[in-house]
């Protein structure tokens, strides 16, 4: 019966991997897996730094950020790597690969939301970081809620998801507050140095 | 550092890396309430060990509540179970469920230090030795990420000094002047960071980056120690195969609770997986004797 963690911690390990074989796939150059590193220093820091408020950290604002300069696979990698990395310091668990995939596919459908162009402005990826904030506890969630596989009932899955309601909120409104405050200038200097140097270009639409 | 050396973290990381594996399984498969708290014990055992009384009990404390919410939810909302405690609007409050959100709680602590020990054992270093042939770019990005957070905390304090010199600071003035100030630097840090890349970029292209035929330096032998863990690690794993297989070790909290019998067999099974989790705390100890007896010949 709590194979269910195990078959579903493989599951989410399996689309992580996936994503992140593709992105193997396109041999990306020393000067395209560079920026994403420094955002991830930076992201993982950041979230060590706010460990003590709950749910507040840097990490989603910006894996949103990324996806939307530098494309769907740059957002995905973003995330996986912020998880698999702060959670050395913060801590591993089964929990570790629902991370990865939460936070890649945050930044995946910011990069779709920046496809557009009203999907580019502040307060719009303010509000997908609030929508954000709440995505990710539903993909995490599914992690605790596979513990208790056997015997779940519909009000279960309900409370678990309403205990982390408050962490929820701090998380979602954490995320609006970064945006605002990151988006603007760290886009800025995001694009300024793939128009200069020519990074990540084969992502351009 | 701990008090203690974690031998067993010296083992080849294929070799650990397949003893963790088979313990995680082993405890998310086996779903027996001793067979858990003997479990429990061990890994908490090994945990005191390495990082001390103190440690252990600051993450015990983190992990209570979550622990005694799990227990406490499953009973109020799952009505299986043949024992009722007391109805709460007309509907049973059993015993079996409250067992089983228990059982659940416990086995959350028990995974969350099976995994603190398997993060001592294997470090980024061996991280990248495992998966370094697999995902070789996301691989060299891990182990970039951990090198640039020193480097990028000497760059921050320089520029925090450089830009105290004009009066840019994070430590005077009023709080909105700070927040500036911190706003700044950030900015610049962010800045000169991301124009850096382009140099270790080129240098990494020029040493031959993504060239055909480049190698990896590891320092990681593989000798008859691990190939006598890796044995045992596999010998155990088909022991545990047939106690499941055969299902004389199950344990069903619904409709009612199984029996719990302690015979010869049931006994061996738990004495073999004190022996099987125990596996790092005994090669920390035949060491550690065989350290102090070499050093006491001299």
């Amino acid at each position: 019966m709590s194979n269910y963690i195990l078959i579903t911690a493989l599951i989410a390990l399996a689309i992580c991997a996936v994503f992140l074989f593709a992105f193997e796939r396109k041999r990306p150059s020393a000067r395209d897996i560079l920026p994403i590193v420094i955002m991830c220093v930076i992201a993982s820091v950041g979230r060590v730094i706010f460990s003590f408020l709950p749910g507040i950290q840097p990490v989603t604002a910006i894996v949103i950020i990324m996806g939307v300069c530098y494309g769907p696979q740059t957002g995905f990698v973003t995330g996986a790597l912020c998880a698999l990395i702060s959670n050395v310091f913060i801590g591993h668990g089964p929990w570790t690969p629902w991370q990865m995939l939460a936070w890649g596919l945050i930044g995946i459908i910011g990069a779709g939301i920046a496809h557009f162009r009203w999907g580019r402005k502040t307060y719009v990826l303010a509000a997908y970081g609030v929508l954000a904030g709440f995505l990710y506890s539903m993909i995490m969630d599914i992690w605790t809620v596979s513990t208790l596989a056997s015997g779940l009932t519909l009000p279960i899955v309900l409370s678990v998801y309403g205990a982390g309601l408050l962490y929820n909120i701090g998380h979602a409104i954490g995320n609006a507050v970064f945006i605002v405050l990151l988006y603007k200038p760290l886009s800025k200097k995001l694009l300024r140095l793939r128009s200069k140097y020519g990074i990540l270009e084969k992502e351009i639409k | 550092m701990s008090r203690y050396s974690n031998f067993f973290g010296d083992y080849h990381p294929v070799v650990v890396f397949i003893y963790y594996m088979s313990i995680f399984v082993l405890l998310i498969t086996i779903t027996h309430p001793a067979f858990l708290l003997v479990s429990l014990f061990v890994l908490l055992l090994y945990s005191l060990l390495l990082d001390g009384i103190k440690s252990l009990l600051k993450s015990l404390v983190y992990m209570i509540p979550m622990v005694l919410f799990i227990a406490v939810i499953n009973p109020f909302f799952n009505h299986y179970g043949e024992t009722p405690l007391f109805y709460m609007n007309n509907r049973p409050v059993t015993l079996e469920a409250l067992l089983f959100g228990v059982f659940t709680g416990v086995l959350i602590i028990g995974l969350i230090f099976l995994f603190k020990s398997f993060s001592r054992c294997i470090d980024s270093h061996r991280f990248i030795y495992l998966f370094g042939k697999i995902l070789p770019t996301i691989s060299l990005m891990i182990t970039m990420v951990m090198r640039f957070m020193p480097y990028l905390k000497r760059k921050l304090s320089a520029i925090s000094q450089t830009q105290a010199t004009l009066g840019v600071s994070v430590n005077e003035g009023r709080i909105k002047k700070r927040l500036q100030s911190g706003a700044n630097i950030l900015s610049i840090l962010i800045s000169v960071s991301l124009e850096g890349t382009i140099d270790t970029a080129d240098s990494m292209k020029a040493r031959g980056y993504q060239l055909k035929g480049k190698t990896h330096y590891n320092t990681f032998v593989y000798t008859s120690r691990d190939f006598v863990l890796l044995v045992s690690t596999v010998i155990l794993d088909i022991f545990f195969a047939i106690v499941v297989i055969r299902g004389s070790y199950a344990f069903e909290f619904y409709p009612r609770l199984t029996e719990v019998s302690f015979n010869s067999i049931t006994i061996l099974i738990l004495v073999v997986n004190c022996l099987f989790m125990g596996l790092p705390i005994i090669v920390n100890i035949v060491e550690e004797v065989r350290w102090k007896l070499s050093r006491r010949k001299i």
